[in-house]
């Protein structure tokens, strides 16, 4: 790890701690505000790359594990890591290297489709494929039940997989990082 | 400092870190573990009476408690509706137990003692190749820039009020970001500046 | 002694700074021009941050781009946004993380700690947290924490840039006392009038060196005729 990776990753995890005050819309079935926080993942990954992505992630979740209120709400802790959601706190870390990794190899080509993709896989895919599993087996409800509970958050992780690629190619023009 | 653990102190504060989190791994994976009534009774038990034991006032503990209480309140409706009252009593055990206890150690152990356990956890991966002290610099550079943030944050979020655009994500995150990775490069220069030869 | 030799930058096709050659023996050093003039480029190519694209940059006999680890040693170097700089939560831990990479004993770095807090009147904040500091207690606390190293040559890149009037005379005071060599890059021109030597950059370009009584006016005639020129 050299100095510029320990800074992005430290740096990263406090912009995803930060995304945490930006509300967005309060889904009314779900009573949590939803919050632009989850885009970390994605523009972690979108702007780092793979590697430092994923490391801004890990340093993000660990820090809120140690009990910093870094969640939307003010709310952190182990208990996070150990309830029910606890797959998708851990999906965050894998989600960001899987964005990271897909804009790493479309990265002279990419453009809001592609970046579009990268933080869908990552940030949505790998991030359910953690969460819902273990919310099906902690919470005894199985997995197709999990899955259609889940699907509540869907919309608006998909809008903010499309800010995060409008964001990404931006930061593209702006001030690339990957590539440099 | 800016965190969840309570500032005053109780006698559950002086509790060594490690044993704090030893204990709640133990009692985490138990009462997965177990189906066994008695056992998953004395640790619903334990959880409950713990932040009584320790005086822990009402308010922060609801704070940290309540999101998942209402979320294992409706897996308990839900188990109910299908008839499983097996699996409503286990998930509400299960969940009300390790929730409780992550809490109450969250509420009464430092994050600086915290992080310094998890460093002596994580050490064995200094032979994969992670350095346990580039990871606690990592760490501290984080809880030192988190406030930093916030308040950039709030200064934008301040001057997009003018334009209307302070409930818009990308016109708040574009300018964020900009200026943490011109922060990055600055910061990356002063701490080479400052002697620091980690890599 | 700071000895630049036909020393020039460049960034990719960009020429921040043309060749420049002179020595810096002074006491005080005042590097001043405007935005994009090369005087920060300047300012860090003293201790190395910038290596140089011709030429060679030497501190007391010391190559910056080969012997970088012993220049940053000698030479300490403040930024414009004590923002970017803290890097440890609390005041007491900033001030040691220099201390720590040079790899001092545990009694000493406490003590030179102490003595630091002391000297600029910060022992009550000892265990703040930094994000908390006024703007002006930042800067103090970046200075010290440079400061604390005892680096033979300082560099001050803006140092009074964002702070306040009265944080500026603070900040003033404290560079005017220090024992060492120092190099101030700054706008404010009132600060600068008693410096030994005044070191005006334009568009990359060293285009005055002289006493503050003839730098400053020179300069100021220059940005005079920049704005009309506009």
């Amino acid at each position: 790890m050299t100095v510029k990776d320990m800074v992005y990753a430290a740096l990263f995890a406090a912009v995803t701690a930060a995304l945490g005050l930006l509300p967005m819309v309060v889904v009314p079935m779900v009573a949590a505000p939803i919050t632009a926080q989850s885009l970390g993942v994605m523009l972690a990954g979108g702007i780092l790359g793979a590697k430092r992505g994923a490391l801004a992630l890990a340093v993000f979740t660990a820090l809120a594990a140690a009990g910093l209120p870094l969640y939307a709400g003010g709310r952190g802790g182990i208990g996070l890591f150990l309830g029910p959601t606890g797959g998708f706190a851990l999906g965050y870390v894998l989600g960001a290297f899987l964005t990271g990794w897909l804009t790493e190899r479309m990265w002279s080509r990419l453009n809001a489709v592609k970046a579009f993709v990268a933080g869908v896989a990552g940030g949505i895919g790998m991030v359910y494929l953690l969460g819902i599993p273990w919310l099906g087996a902690v919470a005894r409800i199985g997995l197709h039940k999990a899955f259609i509970g889940s699907m509540v958050f869907l919309p608006g992780d998909l809008l903010k997989a499309a800010l995060a690629a409008v964001i990404v190619v931006a930061i593209k023009k702006a001030y690339p990082i990957i590539g440099k | 400092m800016f965190e969840i653990c309570l500032s005053r102190v109780t006698w559950l504060h002086r509790v060594p870190a490690g044993i704090k989190l030893s204990v709640l791994a133990v009692a985490g994976a138990a009462v997965f573990l177990t189906d066994d009534r008695r056992v998953l009774a004395g640790l619903v038990g334990f959880a409950f009476s713990l932040p009584l034991l320790a005086w822990l006032p009402l308010r922060p503990l609801a704070r940290q408690v309540l999101p998942a209480a209402v979320l294992i309140a409706a897996l308990v409706v839900f188990h109910l509706a299908l008839g499983d009252a097996d699996s409503a009593v286990l998930v509400a055990a299960r969940l009300s137990t390790v929730i409780l206890l992550a809490v109450t150690l969250t509420l009464t152990t430092r994050a600086s003692a915290m992080v310094e356990a998890m460093e002596r956890i994580l050490a064995p991966l200094r032979f994969v190749g992670v350095s346990p002290a580039k990871a606690g610099f990592t760490l501290s550079l984080a809880i030192r820039f988190i406030p930093v943030l916030f308040a950039i944050t709030g200064e934008i979020r301040e001057a997009q009020k003018v334009r209307g655009l302070e409930r818009s994500v990308v016109a708040v995150a574009l300018p964020l970001l900009v200026r943490t990775l011109r922060m990055a490069d600055d910061l990356s220069e002063a701490i080479a500046a400052r002697a620091y030869d980690g890599d | 002694m700071i000895e630049l030799n036909g020393v020039s930058v460049r960034f990719g096709d960009l020429t921040a700074l043309y060749p420049v050659s002179l020595s810096l023996a002074e006491r005080r050093v005042a590097v001043v021009g405007s935005n994009g003039s090369g005087k920060s480029t300047f300012a860090r190519l003293l201790n190395g941050l910038v290596v140089p694209s011709t030429g060679e940059v030497r501190v007391d006999g010391l190559s910056t781009a080969r012997d970088a680890r012993a220049v940053r040693r000698k030479v300490g170097f403040v930024f414009q946004n004590p923002d970017n700089q803290i890097v440890y939560p609390l005041v007491e831990e900033d001030i040691a993380f220099g201390l720590k990479n040079l790899k001092l004993p545990k009694a000493e770095i406490a003590a030179r700690v102490d003595a630091v807090l002391t000297r600029y009147g910060m022992e009550a904040l000892r265990t703040r947290p930094a994000h908390l500091l006024s703007g002006g207690q930042k800067q103090m606390l970046a200075i010290s924490a440079v400061l604390v190293m005892e680096p033979d040559y300082v560099v001050f890149d803006e140092p009074t840039t964002l702070l306040d009037l009265r944080n500026k005379r603070r900040v003033a005071r404290a560079i005017a006392g220090l024992p060492q060599t120092a190099v101030v890059v700054s706008h404010d021109l009132e600060f600068l009038a008693d410096f030994e030597r005044v070191l005006v950059f334009d568009a990359g370009r060293l285009v005055c060196d002289g006493p503050p009584a003839t730098a400053i006016p020179f300069y100021r005639d220059l940005m005079a005729a920049e704005a009309d020129g506009v």
